[in-house]
């Protein structure tokens, strides 16, 4: 199994942005490359080759849904799994999602001490597959 | 994890949480003017859309920091609106406006009573009748925002004349009130007038009791528990011991070094205004339990307990205690064993466990040693005996947590903690579109002075600007030492003007401080160099950063201890 260092996380809300960070960099050791919107993710994407791509779905301009067709699209992308965080958490949204091609969502708000176990968790079962 | 990455980590959340506090007025007050645009007799789509946007923020936001409540009603009243916008309809009727009008009124509430829960946390608030209102809130989270430390008072007790004028210009530059004694007999004729934080006094004008063969103070001090200290010409051992009994704060011996004295006075008044401790008691006697938490509660700790061990981990996840009190003896799992639990998680490590136990047997108590506990009391135990062990016990905890978080020399936050906590605070400027100011301060020949007077002298000097900049700035703004003798501060919601004039205070004021090494006294100057982000369409932090740095050496070149604002003509 590969073991999941590098993570690129789009999200417009600076303070989730930098509370995510934390989560991610602090708690779980990973690399991350924060995008502030779905343009800044494409423009990215290529140099730093994550692992996984958290998307937050509601952002202006390319929302998450629009930027996941987006990073879809290239081939490169193939072997990466995308993650939705949304407050959104109905089951029947949580289906939506997943039929647009995330393996899995993470609903917000998220504790910031468990975030990064919860990306793991999704990396080993979309490894495992 | 281990304790000092914990500890850095807990301490950057709460930074964060702080800053999520402080712009919660701001996002309220545009979801109210968003709500004041709906009217039932034009089309609210457009609105209702974006009234739906900033609650499901709050929703996906709200827990992160905390605030679980505000994520959960957003939550509710962001989900009606979805099922409205999911409608047809375009005019939002009077009776659904006036519903959500109520609901966003109660979303204030959760979070009013958030921030009075907070408010419990510190120090005893003057009002207690004081209910927080949700069309207070703004009010009551802006004033803290230009917090500027409230100046303590300080009984300046010195006979010699010259000693007195040198300290009480010291004290004040330090912005400390000083009212000026030359005897003790005085202070009693005007007692109680002006009640002293804190009471600096010579040696020479102790009283010394022989009945008792030890010094004394006078009761209206020993009464109030002031903090002391006392400054003397002798350094012998007698001496040191009989202030000691006398119980001062701290002994300094002529001649005298301010900066010394200030760290102490610092030292002790954050401690009287640290939050309380947190306990965590564990024990399976639920009254027993329930007296415990009487006794800490009525000397200002907050205590929770459980009562069944499985509790014990998730409660510790939430109240994150400061110290476990727990029976040694409980049915159902041995003290030493749940010690042992809690030492198996690396980040409570530190987290110092305390047992209660009517074990006597040394065997018993050496053997729970091994599996992590501190300390052991025993059963029955009287509540002062009980207060002052978990007191001693956290005190201990936190100076040394303290010690691992922050800068060691300045208490300030160290290169690369405040180069990040600059990004942020420009990416939150950016978003409200308020200006912020950046300043760069340098202390002018430093090198000269460690070369002259050596690195101690030195260092004095730099914990001395450190300690002027906590006092002088306000409690959101960030400093952090930058360099070895090089001091970035960070200024939001300040315009470059308000920063040149807040900096020039402090200029002035830290080239007035006497610093001493023997019998040879000197002072410092800095330069400074300030930058703001009205000065520019769009930048980043580092930028920002460079700009100031670009005007400090201006002012260095153009003849130093001076504050430069950067203009971009060069």
């Amino acid at each position: 199994m590969r073991e999941l260092t590098k993570i690129m996380y789009v999200e417009d809300e600076p303070d989730i942005q930098a509370v995510a960070k934390i989560a991610l960099e602090a708690v779980g050791g990973f690399t991350v490359c924060v995008c502030s919107s779905g343009t800044e993710a494409l423009s990215k994407v290529m140099d730093f080759s994550p692992h996984l791509i958290l998307l937050d779905v509601m952002m202006p301009g390319m929302d998450g849904p629009a930027t996941l067709k987006a990073l879809k699209a290239m081939p490169e992308l193939a072997s990466v799994p995308f993650v939705f965080m949304t407050a959104k958490v109905q089951p029947s949204e949580v289906q939506y999602f997943k039929s647009l091609g995330a393996v899995d969502v993470i609903p917000k708000p998220f504790d910031p001490m468990t975030l990064s176990e919860k990306v793991n968790e999704i990396w080993q079962a979309w490894e495992q597959k | 994890m281990d304790p000092a990455k914990r500890a850095e980590l807990d301490k950057k959340l709460a930074q964060l949480r702080e800053f999520y506090i402080q712009g919660l007025p701001a996002e309220f007050e545009k979801l109210q003017d968003l709500l004041d645009q709906v009217s039932p007799n034009k089309p609210a789509r457009d609105v209702i859309s974006e009234i739906h946007q900033a609650l499901h923020k709050f929703a996906g936001s709200g827990g992160s920091f905390g605030f679980h409540e505000l994520s959960i009603e957003a939550r509710k009243v962001e989900q009606e609106l979805l099922q409205w916008l999911k409608t047809e309809e375009s005019l939002f009727s009077a009776d659904k406006l006036a519903a959500l009008r109520s609901k966003i009124d109660e979303l204030k509430k959760v979070l009013s009573v958030k921030d009075q829960q907070d408010s419990e946390l510190e120090p005893v608030s003057s009002d207690a009748n004081q209910k927080a209102r949700p069309n207070e809130l703004s009010a009551r989270i802006k004033p803290k925002k230009n917090n500027i430390v409230k100046s303590k008072r300080i009984w300046l007790v010195e006979d010699n004349k010259k000693l007195h004028e040198k300290l009480a210009r010291e004290l004040v530059s330090f912005s400390f009130e000083v009212i000026p004694f030359d005897s003790l007999d005085q202070i009693q004729n005007q007692e109680n007038q002006n009640k002293a934080d804190l009471i600096l006094i010579d040696f020479s004008l102790l009283q010394y009791d022989l009945t008792k063969n030890s010094l004394v103070l006078p009761s209206f001090i020993t009464e109030q528990s002031t903090p002391f200290l006392v400054v003397g010409a002798q350094n012998d051992f007698k001496v040191r011991l009989a202030v000691a009994k006398l119980g001062a704060s701290g002994y300094f011996v002529m001649p005298i070094d301010i900066a010394d004295i200030i760290n102490r006075i610092n030292q002790i008044f954050d401690a009287q205004t640290a939050l309380p401790g947190r306990v965590l008691i564990v024990d399976d006697d639920l009254q027993l339990a329930c007296h415990y938490k009487l006794v800490l509660e009525s000397a200002e700790f907050k205590v929770d307990f459980v009562n069944h061990p499985e509790e014990l981990l998730p409660r510790m996840e939430t109240f994150k205690p400061e110290l476990v009190l727990m029976d040694l003896n409980m049915p159902e799992v041995s003290g030493r064993d749940l010690a042992g639990v809690i030492r198996q998680f690396k980040r409570y490590t530190s987290l110092p466990i305390v047992f209660l136990s009517a074990e006597t047997e040394l065997s018993t108590q050496l053997d729970a040693l091994f599996y992590g506990a501190d300390e052991f009391l025993t059963k029955p135990i009287s509540n002062d005996a009980l207060i002052l062990a978990v007191h001693a016990r956290i005190y201990r905890a936190r100076t040394l947590e303290a010690l691992i978080t922050k800068d060691g020399l300045t208490g300030l936050l160290t290169h690369s903690n405040i180069k990040e906590m600059a990004e942020y605070e420009l990416s939150r400027s950016k978003r409200t579109a308020i200006t912020q100011s950046f300043a760069m301060l340098d202390i002018d020949h430093f090198k000269s002075v460690n070369d002259t007077y050596g690195h101690a002298v030195g260092d004095t000097v730099i914990a001395s600007l450190a300690t002027l900049l906590k006092q002088r700035l306000r409690t959101t703004d960030l400093i952090g030492r930058y360099g070895g003798e090089e001091f970035l501060v960070v200024l939001p919601e300040c315009e470059i003007d308000e920063a040149v004039i807040l900096l020039e205070k402090i200029r002035i004021l830290f080239s007035e401080i006497e610093f001493h090494k023997d019998e040879q006294t000197f002072s410092c100057t800095i330069s400074i160099g300030v930058a703001s982000t009205s000065q520019f369409l769009s930048c980043e932090s580092d930028e920002l950063i460079n700009s100031a740095d670009q005007a400090l050496y201006k002012a260095k070149r153009s003849g130093r201890n001076k504050t430069v604002m950067y203009s971009t003509d060069g």
